[in-house]
């Protein structure tokens, strides 16, 4: 990697550092980026630099603390899933909310919560078994949607965009109608928590919900980039990648496998929060070019930098109430998504 | 050494490949020519273990299903027609893919020369830094085949002998390069390395092959040095294409020249059928 890049990721660091602070530290009680360090270090049993008041240290630890957390691994994980999903479709607008692994999460993670309110078991939801069991029920709605797409628009060694986006859009209207039926026969118990779940926000965060999706991210996130130079031999096509000694079946596997850990997992905790698989990697590319061993890494840094934001935002512009998180990652990614496909005209039209 | 024995790709019912065999030894071309549809790629995939066939192929006297991928991407590259390449690497990065079975995080100071010395000998220097899906076909051919030289580049030919493949490697160059191209493979044959190829230009395959493997509707026509495979009577059953052939000197390679189709022709294409007595 040249310098030039290690830069950009030095930067990027340092960036989510301080998107951090100021996040943990921004809302109805401030709590400024010194006592949020003083806090943190008082916790560690360190000396802390800033006085601050016993208050600002439980809101920080019980409420801010979890939701920045949350914040920062859906959006690493979404990020470098969307990347290495483009990798492997060789195809630049390989997004999981496009291609449909969102939706085939959500229709199996409002399957599970109406199964589970309606035997009596909610609380049991929000215990750390039982994220985990949410996790594994998106994993496999995310799994089947991946490979349905996967297999549907490869032709001959290649995927098309144009068969790749419609299978993406036969998937979602599947899934959404699935989901549609579940509501239509669910009781009105069910259905509240059906639409609480779907509202999709990280407000919901707590330390069980870090503790019940943290291995699902951290493994995607620390293992996707291990993949890099073998998805750049990948971009050359499948054969080529072959000649080259990848071997070309178990890294669709592997990417296949851990992109649908880290979006199940976030579509479990979060619900569906389009685009950053999109709009990240995308940028990266325009800034430092598309080697997949600076964007692969720099994808989870600055997804974490993007959802982090956004959640900022939702939760200060029209407080004290919140806009879904959705929302903003929708108004910022609609832009990239067609300053896209405006710039591959020419090779979409050839299909 | 590389030795292929009675393979058989069947694709549909249809026998793509019917009992081919052939050899070909360290310091050789070997061109595979015949019409579209003979089974010239296809052969190519077979050794280049791409897809499945019935019979043997050996490469060193091992069984090319008993080699690891990446011990074989280490001294055999192969240059395919895909030009599918559709992210905007860099040149340069392109040429280095060819060692990526060489290096793990970062390439060393070796592979950095020979991707220097793989562009310098296809002469890519002036697109080094430019972007890849920019370049026209002929200059993106090129790339490539630097990539595929830089795969299995060294100094030595110590050890065993490296192969190289190649799809129609010309099929999109000019005059010049269509040459220099094939001056490279023969560089590389006078090294030892062996050289297969894919050839629609019977007089590029009379100047530059060694060994010529002609194929028709998927069996093996002729087999055998350039001088004796390329003569009219085995180019009008491969091709259906009647020729001249010229010579400079007695023993030259020879001069192909084509016929156009006309009467006179398919007349003559009853002599050949009947007599069988063409040279």
């Amino acid at each position: 990697m040249t310098y030039g890049k290690r830069g950009i990721l030095l930067l990027l660091l340092v960036i989510l550092i301080l998107v951090f602070l100021i996040s943990s530290g921004y809302g109805a009680m401030k709590i400024s980026p010194m006592q949020v360090v003083s806090i943190l270090l008082n916790k560690a049993g360190l000396p802390f630099i800033t006085e601050f008041q016993q208050s600002q240290a439980n809101v920080l630890w019980s409420i801010r603390l979890p939701r920045v957390i949350l914040g920062i691994l859906i959006g690493a994980g979404l990020a470098v899933s969307g990347a290495s999903l483009q990798g492997l479709f060789r195809n630049p607008l390989a997004d999981p909310t496009l291609i449909g692994i969102s939706s085939g999460a959500s229709l199996c993670a409002v399957l599970m919560i109406v199964i589970v309110s309606s035997s009596n078991l909610l609380e049991s939801v929000t215990s750390v078994t039982g994220y985990y069991t949410m996790n594994l029920f998106t994993f496999l709605g995310a799994g089947v949607s991946a490979v349905t797409v996967y297999i549907l628009s490869k032709n001959g060694g290649k995927t098309s965009v144009t068969t790749m986006l419609l299978s993406g859009i036969a998937v979602n209207a599947l899934c959404s109608a699935l989901t549609g039926l579940i509501i239509f026969y669910s009781t009105d118990a069910e259905l509240r928590n059906v639409t609480f779940w779907m509202l999709g926000s990280l407000g919901g965060a707590s330390w069980n919900t870090i503790l019940g999706i943290f291995p699902f991210i951290l493994i995607p996130v620390m293992l996707i980039p291990r993949l890099s130079k073998s998805l750049n031999a990948f971009a050359l096509g499948e054969s080529e990648a072959l000649h080259l000694g990848v071997p070309v079946n178990q890294l669709k596997l592997r990417v296949l496998v851990l992109t649908t850990m880290a979006v199940g997992a976030s579509v479990a905790v979060a619900g569906i929060i389009g685009f950053v698989g999109l709009i990240i990697p995308h940028l990266l590319r325009l800034v430092a070019g598309p080697d997949n061993r600076f964007v692969l890494i720099a994808s989870s840094l600055l997804g974490a930098v993007l959802l982090t934001g956004s959640d900022l935002i939702s939760r200060t512009i029209i407080a004290p109430a919140e806009l879904p998180i959705g929302i903003i990652t929708a108004i910022l990614g609609t832009p990239v998504f067609m300053w896209i496909l405006v710039k591959h005209k020419p090779q979409m039209r050839s299909f | 050494m590389l030795s292929a024995e009675s393979i058989y790709v069947n694709a549909s019912g249809k026998e793509i490949l019917n009992g081919v065999s052939f050899n070909a030894n360290p310091g050789e071309i070997l061109a595979i020519i015949g019409a579209n549809g003979a089974g010239k790629s296809t052969l190519l995939k077979v050794i280049s273990g791409d897809i499945l066939f019935k019979g043997n192929v050996f490469l060193n006297g091992k069984k090319l299903d008993a080699y690891k991928k990446n011990e074989l991407s280490r001294f055999r590259s192969v240059l395919t027609q895909s030009f599918s390449l559709n992210a905007p690497f860099k040149v340069e990065e392109v040429v280095m893919m060819g060692r990526y079975p060489f290096f793990n995080e970062l390439p060393t100071s070796g592979d950095r020369q020979i991707i220097e010395e793989a562009i310098k000998l296809t002469g890519v220097e002036h697109l080094k830094e430019k972007v890849y899906t920019e370049l026209s076909g002929g200059e993106k051919q090129r790339v490539q085949l630097a990539r595929v030289i830089a795969q299995i580049w060294s100094d030595t030919s110590v050890g065993e002998p490296k192969y190289l493949f190649l799809d129609e490697p010309v099929s999109s160059l000019d005059i010049l390069h269509q040459h220099k191209t094939l001056a490279i493979a023969k560089t590389l044959k006078q090294k030892g390395y062996i050289i297969i190829t894919v050839l629609h230009d019977l007089n590029l395959t009379a100047q530059y092959a060694d060994k010529v493997l002609m194929l028709r509707d998927g069996k093996v026509l002729a087999y055998g040095s350039a001088n004796d495979v390329l003569n009219r009577k085995n180019i009008f059953s491969a091709f259906d294409v009647h020729v001249s052939i010229v010579r400079k000197e007695e023993n030259s390679y020879p001069f192909i020249i084509s016929e156009p189709l006309c009467e006179k022709n398919q007349e003559w294409d009853q002599a050949v059928l009947e007599k069988n007595e063409i040279e």
